[in-house]
């Protein structure tokens, strides 16, 4: 049975810890974000990255691309950022005496995008990318390109607000597997940042993965996660994890019915979902536990959340709204 | 316990959980049951001690309440454990949720693919190979087992399972009495307005005979009483309510010297022997020998009847007797000034006190004869002082004084319109 496996859990595990020791040489610390970011990956989803600005969102998508040995494409996003410069245009070139119109495509088509600063770009630029991160395929001139698998967007927003800043609309928002907030590093982290960057040799994170291989084994792996086991309870646990974020809902109180104007999509039981099975496979496991669900459930959530006026005011956040909503659930497990 | 197979497949999961779960539902049932026998036997421990049936419902129900409250969490556990075992085991031992995966998996038809890796997962199998369950019964069983027994068992205040604990005695002998200390005052209170209700005639020989009940009794009802407790519990049933006054005192003095027999007992004499064959017939039907309801054995009940009858009229009368004279002394006593001792051996004669001079006290008293309405120096009622009103104003010097004028800069005004662009609008104004 174990023949028909795409591929070993135990080899996944291995290369997982191999991809997140190489990227401990680039960044330092923000194991979690490391450990987010690579279970985002494999759970087939995208990513946003949200700090401020310095701490390393963008190396780390660059390190991230470059140890899978994948194809990466930057994105600068600014204000005059038009969706054409995003997925591609057509243009008009001279093939054996004719002019035809020919697609040049756009940076989208790779396997690793960096969106840097995406809340810079207008709407109209953001809304270009929505049927690349839902679907893997864009359309230009009523003709539909298929993206290659794999294909991941990292984004990075900076939280600080200023002009020229576009906050990211709910849809556009749903189609992040994870949001991981980048945090400052530590005291000895900070100083150990000085002595790596601030020398002549700088570290550089070298390809876990060979480059003609990369893709087949990501794919096996991609496929792998999916196969992980999940029983009823737990399954039963990410619904009402669910439910409890919707105002309306049975299972709300009246904190959610307070706090929240609208709640998680069912993308963010999927986003747990798989994220949970990436994870219990990084953690030796072949199924899904509900720690698992707990270590994912913020990330997953926390962008999907539509906030009430009142929650506004209170200054609150979302993870501190779901914290409170699913703490219960929780202790009742 | 340990459980024997190696669980590597549904079957083995599915009969591990079995197992784990029969053992849950005895590991809480025991301490229930436990309990429960535990209250039933109180229940019925107070039923014997004439408590009523009500008080032992409330107390039994109270109790109960109180068994599963002590028991809530055992019972949630057990509850959880009886909907979703596999998760309860899988808390218990720590497997994160691969046991709960592997039952969920191993009743589907077509396993998913990863099945077999899960069921040959070490960390499933080690901890389920060498899974070893809790005793049946922990500390709080093994108390309550032995609360149980002591509840069952224990003669405590009670004739019959005094009884049923001692192997019958054929003899039919009774025992040497034994010297009984004198009762107390109380007692005798009590045993005088038994006593009154009863028809006066008698002596005063049954006194001094018993303690705080049993002063009713005359020795050979004694050996009736027992002879009866001997019998079983259906005898003390069928007795009138004199008798059962009498048992009450019975247990209740039971344990305790027996008092000297005094006249009574020389004058009921003649008697025992006769009491004494009847509590050896006690006795042998008790042994399960056939009764034998002769002519004879009617008549003799019937004269040990009266004479009972008439030794409690002896006895009321005598009370009777000694109420009188007590009441007579009491009478005859001169009564105490209120505030002096009674006790003439402790204190002295009480001094007494001249109302208005005070007497030989160091401290004269000042009586206040005047009605309170009057008007009284330094209090009262009278119209408020006028002192503040006359005091004429006086303005103290302080420390701080105000300036004059105000320190603060002065604000300056908000000006609408730079100065530079004054001129031009005036310009454009004109």
């Amino acid at each position: 049975m174990s023949a028909d496996l795409p591929l070993q859990p135990e080899e996944f595990r291995k290369t997982f810890e191999q991809l997140r020791s190489e990227l401990a040489t680039v960044i330092v610390g923000q194991g979690d974000v490391v450990e987010l970011l690579l279970v985002a990956f494999f759970a087939g989803g995208h990513v946003l990255l949200e700090g401020v600005p310095g701490l390393g969102k963008t190396l780390l998508a660059k390190s991230f691309a470059k140890t899978l040995g994948l194809s990466f494409r930057r994105l600068q996003c600014t204000p005059d950022l038009m969706p054409a410069d995003i997925i591609g245009t057509e243009l008009v070139v001279e093939r054996e005496g004719r002019k035809v119109f020919e697609f040049a495509p756009g940076p989208v088509f790779t396997h690793i995008l960096l969106a840097d600063e995406i809340n810079r770009a207008t709407p109209k630029t953001q809304s270009a990318l929505l049927e690349a991160m839902a679907e893997q395929q864009v359309t230009v001139s009523g003709k539909t390109y298929q993206l290659e698998e794999p294909f991941f967007v990292i984004a990075t927003q900076n939280p600080i607000e200023m002009e020229g800043v576009y906050t990211l609309p709910e849809a556009q928002l749903d189609r992040f597997v994870f949001r991981i907030f980048v945090t400052h590093p530590s005291a000895e982290e900070l100083a150990r940042i000085l002595q790596r960057t601030t020398v002549a040799d700088l570290p550089v994170a070298g390809p876990v993965l060979p480059d003609d291989a990369a893709r087949e084994w990501i794919l096996k792996a991609r496929r792998l996660v999916r196969e992980v086991l999940v029983a009823r309870p737990i399954e039963e646990y990410v619904v009402k994890l669910v439910k409890a974020t919707h105002p309306d809902g049975s299972a709300s109180d009246g904190a959610a019915r307070r706090l929240v104007r609208y709640g998680a999509s069912p993308r963010g039981a999927q986003a747990i979902f798989m994220g949970a099975k990436a994870l219990a496979l990084v953690r030796g496991r072949v199924n899904v536990s509900f720690e698992d669900i707990d270590r994912v459930m913020l990330s997953a959530l926390n962008h999907r959340l539509v906030l009430s006026f009142e929650a506004e005011a209170e200054r609150r956040t979302a993870t501190e709204i779901l914290r409170e909503l699913t703490e219960p659930l929780r202790a009742a497990r | 316990m340990t459980t024997s197979d190696r669980p590597t497949t549904g079957h083995a999961i599915g009969r591990l959980l079995r197992l784990y779960r029969r053992h849950l539902v005895l590991q809480t049932g025991l301490p229930l049951a436990l309990g429960a026998g535990c209250v039933a036997a109180m229940s019925w421990r107070l039923s014997l001690l004439g408590v009523r049936p009500s008080s032992i419902g409330g107390i039994g129900l109270a109790a109960l309440a109180a068994l599963g409250w002590w028991q809530r969490r055992a019972l949630r556990r057990m509850w959880a454990a009886r909907v979703h075992t596999p998760l309860a085991l899988d808390r218990a031992l720590g497997l994160e949720a691969r046991l709960l995966t592997a039952a969920e998996f191993a009743e589907r038809p077509q396993p998913p693919l990863l099945y077999a890796r899960l069921m040959e997962d070490p960390a499933l199998v080690r901890p389920l190979s060498s899974m070893r369950l809790s005793p049946l019964a922990d500390r709080r069983t093994i108390a309550l087992a032995v609360a149980l027994l002591l509840l069952l068992l224990w003669p405590w205040r009670a004739p019959l399972l005094q009884q049923l604990a001692k192997p019958p005695t054929p003899s039919p002998t009774p025992p040497p009495e034994m010297p009984s200390p004198p009762p107390p005052p109380q007692a005798d209170q009590a045993q005088s307005q038994t006593a009154q209700s009863q028809q006066p005639s008698g002596s005063q020989q049954q006194q001094s005979s018993g303690g705080s009940g049993e002063q009713l009794q005359s020795p050979q009802q004694s050996q009736q009483q027992k002879g009866d407790g001997q019998s079983g519990g259906s005898a003390d049933r069928g007795q009138s309510p004199q008798q059962q006054v009498k048992d009450a005192g019975q247990e209740s003095g039971k344990g305790q010297p027996r008092p000297d027999a005094g006249r009574g007992q020389q004058k009921q004499a003649g008697r025992q022997e006769s009491a004494a064959s009847q509590q050896g017939k006690a006795g042998q039907d008790n042994m399960g020998q056939p009764r034998q309801d002769s002519a004879e054995g009617r008549g003799q009940q019937e004269a040990l009847k009266a004479d009972i009858q008439q030794t409690l009229q002896q006895l009321s009368a005598e009370l009777k007797q000694l109420q009188t004279e007590l009441q007579q002394q009491r009478a005859d006593q001169p009564t105490p000034a209120p505030g002096t001792s009674t006790d003439p051996e402790l204190f002295e004669d009480a001094s007494k006190l001249e109302p208005a001079a005070g007497g030989s006290l160091p401290i004269q008293l000042d009586v206040d004869t005047q009605p309170a309405s009057k008007t009284r120096r330094g209090g009262g009622v009278g119209s408020p002082s006028t002192e503040a009103e006359d005091a004429p104003f006086q303005v103290q010097p302080e420390s701080a004084q105000l300036a004059e004028s105000g320190a603060e800069a002065a604000a300056s005004r908000r000006q609408a319109i730079p100065p530079e662009y004054r001129p031009v609008f005036e310009r454009l104004s004109q």
